[in-house]
């Protein structure tokens, strides 16, 4: 904990009652400082005076203001030396000597060296996976890793199998990003083009049948993908997993590994986990244990739930709702075929001769449009709008977006649903989600 | 107490008075002044005031309140003077160190006219504090006798120091003072958006240069054959470059120009004698007459007749590889390798012979090899001459450099190495002189076809014609000069062997210069791009075109081969190999980010890097063959005939100083020629130095032939130069050409800094003292012999050469000559060490003028090495280098070199040569080590850094920018030069580098991206190319000498003005810059030229001078370190990707700094390398649609849009590409029923809607009343009035369509009817507009059409007859 350099200069402050706060930052030292999470919290402003810093990974624009808002945990490390200046009032703000940034560097450095093994041999770059328990930094790894490949001009994908706080999509889904440049310092990854897949839970035990189908079929559309370009093939793929390690989690990583045929493992603080897997998995997969940081801060159920719905009103009204408008419009129940995927789980005694549980957890059920909708989350489905025939397609099917119903009215039967761009619908098959959103703000 | 109370008030009206001057004022400052004088009784407290003003002004108030001090001091003087003398410093650095470059210009200006009020230790303080924050400031050793009038405006005078170089600076200086002010604040106006300007281009010119330094850096490792290579390379590179310089001069005084070309047959000679046998035999010739004047001249005259047979053989070689490559081979190998092994060690005869073949490199692989001892006796020597101090303190570096050297070839002795490497060396030296050759010739003449050495230099250029002729004539006068020099030499020969080295680098350079074009092209090729450009076009026409056509972008892969070539003869590969492309790329771009060097310099620096890199790969795969066989041959003949030349040179050194004089004479005209003269003199004495005792006979003779047969090719150069220079100024802002012009005659005062320079830092306080004054002198007798140059110069050679060898001699001699010559000379050290920090510091006027210094220090290192410095001194420093501590050798001999070159083709320049040796050898006595490579460092660090960094900080002001841009393309071309000799260095080095390091490529290929990027980026590089090229070739001669004699005139102004300042300066960036020069001079051993002094002096330079100072310091080490380092910085990662910890938990600086590599974003911090300009530009794009985008959002609604589906996904590659194609393909084809329908629609609405003004969205139809219908057109972004028709400015419906066709117009069917058909209408709209829908409509209409189609009807109706009816009443009331 490091507080030298540290001095107050109220008289410096840019905006009318903030205060200013100078850190002087020696090399590969980080601040870390956190925004009042609320309605009523202070943004905190940012801004690199001199040297060079980077945040998660993306570089620092010096003399350049980043606003962070409320519950924004943020560490700005350097790897030169720097001074920066807080504008606001952290929650807390300190300088931190430790970190495991020079671990995470040289990791990139590693897997740097891959590629470029890759590249002369012609072969793909490297597919890593990055397992551990909750809140071990697991995302910020990933981002950290993303940001200095695409900064090395390397051309990575992020695939994103945190059901329950995407940092591409909407909770509730498994998603692939290509990286194209670093993380923008305030709002992360540009998720222009994602290819995103609905899973309906933010838990990947809902479904895990599921959630495994959509991990193979990720697995495939980025192989194809690499087959079509060779920098995205040598860029490899950074794959972000749930918090869920044990038990049928376990099993998940285990079958994302085999699927992705990932060549590195990244263990975040969890070494159960990392000798499980280096028992589990083939010998030529490196896995490797790498500690977390100590900025890593736990996010209570309320915390993720929070962030949740921040992501999905980001999806509609973009980032810190200025930069999209949704749509709102009726549609009705004709229109559209709205499913569930897969059913209730039953006894074994109850099901049907010949079919298993397993086959239960991929089936489409359809949903009766009810005022039980009001507030779900519907993923479009990027299926085409067909037959029976066409429902098996759907599960494996991509999703153009997402609605949710605001209003419906059985009467009518038209509902009304709050949509990112305007009418019509791209596809009428909607799946459900168990996510809700109410647009209250 | 009435005191009391009267200082009080009077302090008190000070104060506030004082405190109203936040900006440069002249009736503030007059009023100040007076009222200063009015308190001349408080003068203590007033200067405290004032003082404390100082100290608390803002960074940008400071430099009026120092005017004022200035006012007070100029004006008041009296007691004010001593107060202010006091806290002088102080006060001055505490402006300087918070004020930015344009400040820092103007503070130099400022203090550039206090010579005369302050004292003279005080201001020499103030130089070292100053230049200790800034090493481009320069060091006056001696307060020169400045003009500047104690009154008033600094400005003023800087005016009058500056003013016809720096057009820009001038602002600052303004005539008078109020007028200055005014002036200055437009100018500093346009300046700044000049900078604006220049830094847009800047961007893309480093986005270039780092995707050709990523390219590089993905190139090759340069193999480390250095020693031997570089040394060959260098002495060819060298020759070549003087030769083209002396054509062109040549041929504007043809008169003069016979005895220059007879100078520059014994070039030819020395060429012939390329033959092994005679080569050695020569050199050896030339060592024994250093020492023993006798020997040089009976050298000389074999070489002389053997060059001019020679000199055919080398252009014939490059057009017919066969005979080059036995040329160059015997007589470059031999001659080095002898060189360098008998200098150090005995034979003199082998030092002569080595010096004049290859000397720098020869000398420096001997001082190296066998150096030590060698060395040893050359110090020793040198110490019982006056001498001894500097030798001393050049043998430190020496031995280092040797050790360095030595470890860097590789254990093997320099001895093996040259004897093993000679052949090579031969050959490459050959195919480097040819390359050189061809490059001039190219660079010359356009056609490639006279690329033959000799046809292709004549053919090129007119002047060549003339410049053959003179190339005959010169030889002989070289002959005469060397044994004149050889003469002279001998004594200090004998006392600095060291010297002798460098001198024969510098000789043999010079010969080469003549003899080989060969060599020159080589050398361009290897060193500078232009050179290469020239040989590939010559010889390799792929490879040379190549680097031509993509002057930016040079193929790495080339420049192995060059390397490979050169690597014999050059020592600097080592450095070179040490230090990878990226390595250089990392650290130029390390220092542009520390500010060190400016973005202009990194730019340079890169482009030369890769066309380093292009021209070694080049080399090694095409040339290396055929080129090192060709090129050797021609080579060594040169080398021999240079050595000879160089030997007689010595025994006379008057005479070489009256051939110059006779030269310059005949060159009258020309008084850049003359200039060159001096510098290249200067040169010379640095390579001397440097080489030490052995070589500094030889070197000498090898510098006063190059000189001669340089003088046609570098007063071609410096033609070329100063042509570019007037052209970028005529063509370009006033400041650009300020800067241009500045560089122009920054590269001709670039010698002549580099020659003063080098004295100065060898006998740092006598000699800086002895300088100042003959700098001082310098401009003054410059400006002088500028008219009546040819008179004087020849006398002061004559008086000077005796008492100049040992010490005060030098000084004198350089600054009769130079006068015009050592002006230059001087500013260019001040430009070139100084002047990056001048620059920075300097204040606008100064700016102007530091940028002047930049460009001229920029072109020094550029044009000189790579013009006719270039070729002179990429030969000189790489011979230098490799030769002796080589590095110090090489560095300065690689600068004399150049110098050399430059005045080896005017008359006047053999003076200034012999001048120019002089200094040298009071280098040598002062010590030989440590004056060359402070020399090369300052020159390194000033051309490397102070152009790049002077043209990007100066340049960062709109005005600088420009000038940069224009001075880069200058600077490109002279770096193309440069580059080619990079190249040939490289070439020559690049076998060494390669084996020994593979770092040392990258630097190389850095150089030659550097250089060529410049040119790329700058407009101008054409004009240079053409220039650099002609000069080169010699073809260019003529044309390139009248421009230059205008450049010349206007950088003799500058110059002296300069010259004053620069010689301040120079001392003290000498000392520092010493570590520097070592590391220059390793760069130099590597590329030998000017590929490796830009490198060193921009991206390089900083590599180059810790590679330098350790080379002094501890040399063998710290070359090993850096080369490590660099090393490391691309390959200090271990394998990771086992992922241990014990790996992992290192700190790998190379990730890091890759991280944060490149130009970076402004809006997102994104980095984009040289490799990615490209990406870089469609990021910007993007931004802009971004922004765009952004703006259109208060007008359209934003929204999510769907993803993408599957197939796009996976075909995406770019975002941009994606939002391109927002509309993915299966809305396009869900859309397409929707699309028909709405082109159908929208047909109609072509011919039934009317745009809706503000008031006519409710409109009703003139006719019905019925309003119409307003709906969005997305295309339009404006409102329509649907089915509405105007007909004589009144609007109503269009009856036509169908719907009131056949729809009776009743108001009640209109109602029934049109609310139906609108809300289709409607429904249609929205589909199509669904992308465009404004916020507002589209969810209204949405929500009405959807939520309830009969209400919303009824409502229309409603909202219609409303409005219908509220119209009505308005029509009624109307």
């Amino acid at each position: 904990m490091a507080t030298e350099g540290v001095e107050k200069l109220s008289e410096d402050a840019p905006a009318a009652g903030k205060v200013s706060t100078r850190f002087d930052l020696e090399k590969e030292t980080e601040l870390r400082f956190e925004v009042e999470a609320g309605e009523a919290a202070e943004q905190v402003e940012m801004e690199l005076l001199t040297g060079m810093a980077e945040v998660f990974g993306s570089e620092l624009n010096r003399n350049k203001k980043y606003t962070f808002g409320p519950g924004s945990k943020i560490a700005v490390f350097t790897w030169q030396g720097c001074s920066v200046n807080l504008y606001g009032k952290p929650e807390v703000a300190y300088v931190s000597k430790d970190t495991p940034m020079l671990l995470y560097l040289n990791t990139h450095a590693a897997l740097e060296q891959m590629r470029k093994q890759a590249e002369r041999d012609n072969e793909r770059g490297p597919r890593v996976m990055v397992v551990g328990p909750t809140d071990v930094g697991k995302s910020t790894v990933c981002r950290l890793l993303l940001s200095y490949a695409v900064r090395v001009g390397r051309r990575p994908t992020l695939v994103e199998l945190d059901v329950g706080q995407s940092g591409v999509s909407v909770p509730g889904t498994v998603s692939a990003l290509c990286i194209e440049r670093p993380a923008d310092v305030e709002e992360g990854f540009s998720v222009q083009a994602p290819l995103v897949y609905h899973f309906g839970s933010t838990t990947p035990g809902t479904n895990i049948k599921l959630y495994n189908k959509l991990t193979s079929c990720l697995a495939e559309v980025f192989s194809q993908r690499c087959e079509v370009n060779r920098k995205a093939s040598v860029g490899g793929c950074i794959i972000n997993t749930c918090g869920w390690v044990k038990g049928s989690g376990y099993q998940a990583l285990v079958h994302c590994a085999s699927a992705f045929q990932v060549d590195v493992v990244l263990v975040l603080d969890h070494e159960r986990l990392y000798n499980e897997l280096k028992r589990d998995l083939p010998h030529f997969v490196r896995v490797v244990l790498l500690p977390k940081s100590g900025g890593v801060v736990e996010r209570s159920k309320e915390c993720r739930r929070e962030a949740r719905d921040e992501k999905i009103r980001e999806y509609f009204y973009g980032f810190r709702g200025l930069s999209f408008y949704p749509f709102s419009f009726e549609v009705r129940f004709s229109e559209v075929r709205i499913y569930k995927i897969g059913a209730p789980s039953i006894p074994d005694s109850c099901l049907p001769l010949g079919m298993s549980q397993d086959d239960t957890q991929l089936k489409l059920v359809p949903v009766t449009p009810g005022r039980d909708l009001t507030y779900h989350v519907l993923s479009v489905s990027s299926a085409e709008d067909g037959d029976e025939g066409a429902r098996k397609g759907i599960v494996e099917s991509p999703v153009c977006g997402f609605i949710v119903v605001t209003f419906v009215d059985t009467q009518a039967q038209v509902m009304k649903v709050l949509s990112p761009a305007p009418r019509p619908l791209p596809r009428h098959t909607l799946l459900i989600m168990d996510i809700r959103f109410m647009d209250m703000k | 107490m009435d005191d009391n109370a009267a200082r009080e008030d009077a302090c008190r009206e000070y104060q506030s008075s004082l405190e109203d001057l936040t900006f440069n004022s002249k009736p503030h400052i007059n009023m100040l002044t007076i009222l200063a004088e009015e308190n001349l009784n408080f003068a203590k407290d007033i200067v405290a005031i004032i003082e404390a003003q100082i100290l608390k002004a803002p960074a940008t108030e400071k430099l009026p309140v120092l005017y004022l001090v200035d006012s007070i001091v100029k004006n008041v003087g009296g007691e004010y003077l001593e107060v202010f003398a006091k806290n002088l410093i102080s006060s001055f650095i505490c402006v300087f160190e918070k004020v930015d470059e344009n400040t820092r210009k103007s503070l130099f200006k400022l203090r550039s006219t206090w010579d005369d009020v302050f004292p003279l230790k005080k201001l020499y303080a103030l130089d070292v504090r100053v230049n200790s924050l800034d090493p481009a400031w320069p060091i006056k050793p001696l307060p020169p006798t400045v003009n500047a009038s104690i009154h008033v405006n600094p400005k003023a005078k800087p005016e009058e120091w500056v003013p016809p170089p720096a057009p820009p600076p001038q602002p600052v200086p303004a005539m008078s003072q109020s007028s200055l002010t005014q002036e200055q604040l437009i100018r500093q106006q346009l300046l700044a958006k000049q900078k604006q300007l220049l830094e847009l281009q800047q961007k893309k010119i480093e986005l270039e240069l780092e995707q050709t330094k990523a390219q590089l850096a993905g190139g090759f490792v340069l193999p480390t054959s250095t020693n031997a290579p570089a040394a060959t390379s260098v002495a060819p590179k060298p020759i070549n470059q003087t030769a083209p310089m002396v054509r062109p001069w040549i041929p504007p005084s043809q008169t003069q120009t016979d005895p220059k070309p007879s100078t520059r047959d014994p070039r030819l000679n020395r060429a012939g004698p390329p033959a092994p046998s005679q080569p050695k035999e020569q050199p050896a010739v030339k060592k024994d007459t250093p020492p023993t004047t006798g020997s040089p001249a009976l050298t000389p005259e074999k070489r002389l007749p053997e060059k001019p047979t020679r000199p055919d053989k080398a252009r014939t070689p490059r057009k017919e590889v066969s005979e080059d490559k036995p040329k160059s081979k015997s007589p470059s190998p031999l001659a080095k390798s002898v060189q360098s092994k008998n200098k150090p060690v005995e034979s003199e005869v082998h030092k002569s012979v080595d010096g004049t073949k290859k000397d720098p490199r020869l000398r420096k692989r001997t001082q190296e090899k066998s150096s030590e001892t060698k060395d040893d006796e050359m110090k020793e020597k040198k110490r019982c001459s006056e001498k001894k101090e500097r030798e001393e303190v050049a043998r430190g570096p020496e031995p280092q450099r040797f050790s360095k050297g030595n470890l860097v070839n590789g254990s093997v002795t320099k001895h093996d190495r040259e004897d093993s490497e000679k052949a090579e060396f031969k050959t490459g030296g050959n195919a480097r002189t040819h390359a050189r050759k061809r490059t001039r010739s190219r660079s010359l003449s356009p056609s490639p076809s006279h690329k033959p050495f000799k046809p292709r230099r004549v053919r090129t250029d007119e002047p060549q014609h003339p410049k053959s002729g003179r190339d005959d004539r010169l030889p002989p006068k070289k002959n005469q000069s060397e044994s004149r020099r050889s003469k002279r030499p001998g004594e200090d020969r004998h006392s600095e062997s060291r010297d002798s080295h460098s001198p024969r680098s510098h000789d043999g350079g010079g010969k080469d210069t003549k003899e080989a074009s060969h060599r020159w092209r080589s050398g361009w090729e290897e060193n500078k791009h232009p050179k290469q450009s020239e040989d590939t076009h010559m010889k390799p026409g792929p490879q040379r075109h190549k680097p031509y056509g993509t002057p930016t972008r040079p193929t790495t892969p080339r420049t192995p081969k060059h390397r490979l070539s050169v690597d014999a003869n050059l020592q600097i590969p080592e450095v070179l190999n040490s230090a990878s492309k990226k390595d250089l790329l990392r650290r130029a771009s390390k220092r542009v980010e520390s500010g060190e060097i400016s973005q202009e310099d990194f730019l340079n620096m890169a482009h030369q890097i890769k066309h380093f890199f292009q021209y070694q790969e080049e080399k090694q795969q095409q040339r290396s063959e055929s080129w090192d066989d060709s090129d050797f041959p021609t080579k060594k003949q040169l080398l021999k005939t240079q050595v000879t030349h160089r030997v007689r040179e010595w025994n006379s050194p008057l005479t070489e100083r009256q051939r110059y004089d006779e030269r310059e004479e005949q060159k009258s005209g020309y008084d850049a020629p003359r200039r060159y003269a001096p510098h290249l003199d200067s040169r010379h004495p640095d390579p001397r130095r440097p080489e030490g005792p052995p070589p500094s006979s030889t070197v000498v003779h090898r510098n006063c032939p190059s000189p001669v047969g340089l003088d046609a090719p570098a007063p071609r150069f410096e033609r070329e130069r100063l042509s570019p220079l007037q052209q970028r100024d005529a063509a370009e802002m006033s400041p650009v050409p300020r800067f241009e012009s500045p560089n122009s005659e920054h590269s001709d005062d670039g010698p002549l800094n580099l020659d003063v320079a080098p004295p100065h830092p060898q006998p740092p306080p006598p000699p800086k003292s002895i300088l100042k004054a003959p700098a001082r002198g310098g401009p003054l007798s410059s400006v002088r012999q500028l008219s009546d140059s040819p008179g004087h110069t020849p006398p002061h050679d004559g008086g000077h050469p005796p008492s100049h060898y040992d010490g005060p001699g030098h000084i004198g001699p350089s600054r009769p000559h130079p006068p015009g010559w050592y002006d230059e000379s001087p500013r260019f050290e001040g430009p070139h060490h100084q002047g990056p920090g001048r620059f920075d510091g300097g204040g606008p006027p100064h700016h102007n003028i530091p940028e002047r210094f930049d460009g001229l220090g920029q072109c020094d290192s550029p044009h000189m090495s790579h013009g006719p410095i270039r070729g002179g001194d990429g030969m000189g420093r790489f011979e230098g280098h490799p030769q002796g501590p080589g590095r110090f050798v090489g560095p300065i001999s690689q600068q004399p070199t150049g110098r050399f070159v430059g005045q080896g083709p005017g008359p006047g320049h053999f003076e200034g040569p012999v001048q120019c040796f002089d200094p040298p050898r009071h280098f040598d006595n002062m010590g030989p080590g440590s004056g060359p490579i402070g020399f090369q460092q300052q020159r390194p660090m000033c051309f490397v850094g102070p152009p790049n960094q002077m043209a990007p900080i100066r340049f960062e002001g709109l005005g600088h920018f420009e000038g940069p841009g224009q001075q880069g393309p200058r600077y490109d071309i002279p770096s193309v030069p440069h580059q080619g000799g990079p190249p040939r260095f490289e070439g020559q080095q690049g076998p060494p580098r390669l084996a020994p390091q593979h770092n040392l490529q990258p630097p190389i290929r850095q150089m030659g991206p550097m250089a060529f990027p410049a040119q790329p980026n700058l407009q101008l590089p054409p004009n240079f190319n053409m220039q650099p090229a002609p000069q080169f070739s010699q073809q260019a001669p003529a044309p390139f000498y009248n421009p230059a004699a205008p450049a010349v005139g206007m950088q003799q102004p500058v110059m002296g003005n300069m010259n004053q300042t620069v010689l301040p300066q120079n001392p003290v960036p000498f000392r520092p810059q010493t570590p520097q020069a070592p590391a220059e001079n390793h760069f130099g051993q590597v590329d030998v030229n000017d590929l490796l002094s830009k490198l060193i002096l921009t991206g390089i330079i900083k590599p180059v001078q810790p590679d330098a100072a350790p080379n002094t310091a501890t040399p063998v080490v710290e070359e090993e370190e850096e080369e490590q380092e660099e090393v490391e910085e691309e390959d200090d990662i271990p394998d990771l990707t086992s992922f241990s910890l014990d790996d992992m938990k290192q700190r790998y600086e190379s990730m890091v700094t890759k991280l944060y590599s490149g130009n970076q974003c402004c809006l997102c911090s994104m980095r984009f390398t040289a490799a990615q300009t490209d990406m870089y530009a469609d990021h910007l794009d993007w931004h802009f649609r971004q922004n765009h985008a952004g703006k259109v959002a208060s007008k359209k609604v934003t929204h999510r849009r769907w993803y993408y589906g599957l197939t796009d996904w996976i075909e995406f590659e770019e975002i941009a590409d994606l939002e391109e194609r927002a509309k993915s393909q299966f809305f396009e084809k869900e859309n397409e029923e929707e699309v028909q329908k709405n082109q159908a629609a929208a047909k109609e609405k072509e011919f039934q809607s009317v745009k809706a003004t503000k008031d006519q969205v409710r409109e009703s139809c003139e006719i019905c009343q019925e309003a119409f219908e307003p709906y969005w057109v997305e295309e339009e972004e404006d409102w329509f009035l649907k089915n509405a028709i105007r007909v004589d400015d009144k609007v109503r419906h269009d009856y036509t369509t169908s719907s009131y066709l056949d729809v009776t117009p009743s108001p009640h069917k209109v109602l029934t009817d049109h609310p139906l058909s609108a809300f289709i209408k409607t429904e249609e709209e929205d589909k199509k507009e669904e992308n465009s829908c404004s916020m507002a409509a589209a969810p209204d209409k949405q929500e009405e059409q959807s939520e309830a189609g009969e209400l919303l009807e009824v409502k229309k109706e409603e909202e219609q007859e409303v409005v219908t009816d509220t119209v009505q009443s308005e029509e009624d009331k109307v």
